[in-house]
């Protein structure tokens, strides 16, 4: 009941609140609301209508203004055009004006223009009589003209009358050249009845040496020998390594070839020499006495300069190579040719036999810039270097090969392996000795790779590429020859020249050679000559 | 449980007539507008009226019309506009003279004021509200149970005035949590201008016994009683004062506002 009291009191106070705060003054406030819209509304209305009166006094006064305007504006129209007309009277009395002065202008244009037609008059008058000296002239030329065709004529059957006769001069010249093949042909023939001839002589050579070996055979046979114990020298090749003996005379001076000698080697055995020279020749000589025969020329010869001469080590064969590309091979015994082995593009400067592999492998070293490797019993070459600079001179040792350069460089090779080398083990010759342009000898070691000794002297200067210095056979020397023509032989050991002989070559000293027994030198000049050194 | 519909209508119905007079200051055409007269509803917040004022007024300032702010006429001080009408209207109006002056300004906007001008922030700060009072009665279960349409239907009939529209959804807001009613109870106690009280306060003693409005009086502000247990303040809410034997838990059922608070205001007698 309780809760009831008070719900109920909060209940009543609320009606009684509601009462007298809102009902009160709802209908008041509603009706204040509804007037004062209507206030509003009025006022809006009257607004509209006060805007309506102003614009309607407006145009009333518009119209009225209008009215007034219309009365004054005939007077006004009437002054504009008589003003317009001032104005266009002024406009004519201009014109006027302009167009006297127009007149008084063309007139004097008038003037200048009859002026300008009389001396037009006179030039006209000028030219006619100029016209007419003008064809006169042409007239005459005219007649040049006509003069000239019938000179023409005349000359175009003179160049008819030339023509045939040309015609006729090159027929002629047909005839000669046919008589010139004839001949030809006739020559060629006879060259090859005179090749045959050769062949023929070359084979009654031989037939007859047969005869003279059987003879000497049967000689032999019918006059037993004895042979004592000792008597009997060692081969030559073991004398590599024999005592080397400095040379103080020229002991035989002979002319080797017609031209320049480029090239000379001793034999293996030392007992006779080989020298190639500008004539196209390879020749052996032998000492005999106490002079220099010629031993044997082997043919046939090369087609240009031969360059170089190299032995095998069992002296069978003999190398050379030439200028015209090609390389040679004869056998020493029947000194027939064996090989021609060609390929190189360019002059062969150098050949050599592959010491270590008898007469089946050779090396050559070309101008080409190529070093070519050959196998001898097959005929081809089985490897190209291409070292890009020209090879001067080769040294061939088992599978190494070592060529020197015209940029200043020494080369080594394995012919086996697929790429050049350097640091090779030589086993028992490991110095290389070169001879080049800064008229230097040096020796390099291969063991250590570089130059051990360089030599020189003031009388030393090489004659060119392809001169050649070489050791002494028991290495203890250094042999070359000088362009003064004196041979100089250094001392390996004591770094120093040990004979300096006088200047017996009349040229430049191509090459030298020592005799493998030690006890005799060989050189060649560019002058023919050729001079054998000795001590005895 | 908000069962009593009578209150709860009586409660929702309570409206206060309010004359607007535009500030004499700020007049800038030689002819004074009239007053406007509002029956402006205890529960609803003085911003959804602006429209209307400016509407009325606007041809008569200057000034921006985002400017508008309202003045107590009597004690020329800015209208606190973020508690409801019927808060402001007991607190402020104390001689409880009818209709309620107030002046309207269109210039010097105050600071102490917030700027509302537009209807979603006084919407986030009605449902800020709500939300602070779920918290208390049901540690935020219920509200956050809603979907958002409820959330837009309580604001939606707060804004047209619709006692069904609103009540549908807030009667969730007003039921216990099964068994047990309210944690505590979402209350703000006004006393002059200074700033409202507000505390944690249970709806029951330890013995389980339902505390009574004088209880959370005692409580909250025990300096509203003399030595002889009389008071010396005049506790009114809706207008009302309020019996003190009310059982609390029946007093924030009915008796909050809509945005679930009870919002109290203390009144010296004279």
């Amino acid at each position: 009941m309780a809760a009831l009291t008070w719900r109920n009191t909060v209940y009543l106070k609320l009606q009684e609140r509601n009462n007298s705060e809102r009902e009160q003054y709802r209908t008041v406030i509603e009706s204040h609301c509804k007037l004062y819209d209507i206030t509003e509304n009025l006022k809006k209305k009257t607004a509209t209508l006060t805007d309506d009166i102003n614009r309607l006094r407006q145009e009333n006064l518009e119209l009225q203004r209008n009215v007034i305007e219309g009365g004054g504006r005939s007077d006004k129209q009437l002054e504009q055009k008589l003003l317009k007309a001032h104005e266009e009277l002024k406009d004519l009395y201009k014109k006027r004006g302009e167009n006297a002065q127009a007149l008084i202008d063309l007139k004097e244009e008038l003037q200048i223009k009859e002026k300008d037609i009389l001396s037009k008059d006179l030039r006209i008058s000028e030219l006619e009589s100029r016209l007419n000296a003008v064809k006169l002239a042409n007239e005459h030329l005219e007649s040049d003209i006509a003069e000239k065709e019938t000179t023409n004529t005349i000359l175009k059957d003179e160049l008819m009358g030339l023509q045939m006769a040309y015609t006729k001069a090159e027929e002629k010249i047909m005839k000669l050249d046919k008589e010139n093949k004839t001949l030809i042909d006739r020559w060629m023939n006879l060259k090859k009845e005179a090749a045959e001839d050769l062949n023929k002589e070359n084979e009654m050579f031989r037939k007859r040496k047969q005869e003279k070996l059987k003879k000497d055979i049967q000689d032999a046979i019918s006059n037993p020998v004895e042979i004592k114990e000792g008597s009997i020298h060692a081969p030559s090749g073991l004398f590599a390594g024999a005592l080397s003996r400095i040379p103080s005379r020229a002991i035989a001076k002979f002319d080797a070839h017609d031209s320049e000698v480029f090239g000379l080697k001793w034999a293996p055995s030392g007992k006779y020499f080989a020298t190639v020279g500008g004539d196209k020749q390879v020749k052996t000589w032998e000492k005999i006495g106490s002079s220099i025969e010629k031993k044997a020329l082997f043919t046939p010869c090369f087609n240009r300069s031969v360059t170089s001469v190299d032995f095998d080590e069992d002296e069978k064969c003999l190398i050379a190579s030439s200028n015209d590309c090609s390389t040679q091979i004869w056998d020493l015994s029947t000194r027939q040719l064996r090989v021609r082995l060609t390929g190189h593009e360019n002059k062969v400067h150098s050949s050599k036999f592959v010491s270590g592999h008898g007469i089946n492998k050779v090396v050559s070293g070309s101008q080409d810039k190529t070093i070519r490797l050959w196998d001898v019993a097959n005929k081809l070459c089985s490897r190209t270097f291409c070292p890009g600079s020209t090879c001067f001179d080769l040294v061939a040792y088992g599978e190494n090969i070592i060529s020197g350069h015209f940029d200043g460089k020494i080369r080594i090779w394995d012919s086996q392996a697929q790429d050049s080398m350097t640091n090779i083990p030589l086993e028992n010759k490991t110095k290389l000795l070169t001879c080049s342009r800064d008229h230097c000898l040096k020796i390099t070691d291969f063991r250590q790779n570089r130059v051990i000794i360089t030599l020189h002297d003031d009388n030393f200067r090489i004659s060119n590429d392809c001169s050649r210095a070489v050791f002494s056979p028991d290495e203890k020397y250094v042999l070359a020859g000088s362009n003064n023509g004196q041979i100089i032989i250094w001392n390996i050991a004591k770094q120093s020249v040990e004979y300096r002989s006088e200047k017996e070559h009349k040229g430049a000293i191509q090459a030298c050679s020592w005799n493998p027994n030690g006890d005799g030198i060989i050189s060649c000049d560019l002058k023919r000559g050729c001079i054998l050194w000795g001590d005895f | 449980m908000a069962e009593d519909r009578g209150i709860l209508r009586e409660v929702w119905e309570g409206k206060v007539p309010v004359s607007f007079t535009l500030s004499a200051e700020e007049v800038s055409t030689y002819e004074h507008p009239e007053s406007c007269y509002l029956l402006v509803p205890r529960h609803s917040y003085f911003p959804l009226f602006l429209d209307k004022l400016q509407k009325h007024f606007i041809n008569y300032v200057n000034g921006d019309e985002s400017d508008v702010w309202l003045e107590n006429t009597n004690t020329n001080q800015p209208i606190k506009w973020h508690y409801p009408v019927g808060v402001l209207f007991d607190l402020l109006n104390s001689s409880h003279s009818l209709p309620w002056n107030l002046t309207v300004h269109f210039k010097n906007f105050p600071d102490s004021i917030f700027r509302w001008n537009n209807r979603d922030a006084i919407e986030s700060h009605f449902m800020s509200c709500i939300k602070e009072a779920d918290a208390l009665k049901h540690l935020g279960k219920v509200i956050s149970g809603m979907q958002i349409q409820h959330h837009k239907q309580l604001w939606a009939g707060l804004l047209s005035d619709k006692f069904e529209q609103f009540w549908a959804v807030n009667k969730k807001l007003m039921e216990g949590d099964g068994d047990e009613s309210f944690k505590s109870i979402p209350f703000k106690i006004y006393q002059g201008d200074s700033r409202h009280i507000q505390k944690l306060f249970k709806p029951q003693n330890e013995r389980g016994d339902s505390k009574t409005l004088r209880d959370m009086i005692q409580e909250v502000a025990p300096e509203c009683f003399d030595e002889n247990g009389e008071l010396n303040q005049k506790i009114i809410t809706h207008g009302i004062e309020m019996p003190l034997e009310s059982d609390i838990i029946w007093l924030s059922e009915h008796l909050s506002y809509p945005d679930n608070f009870l919002h109290i205001c203390l009144i010296p007698l004279e």
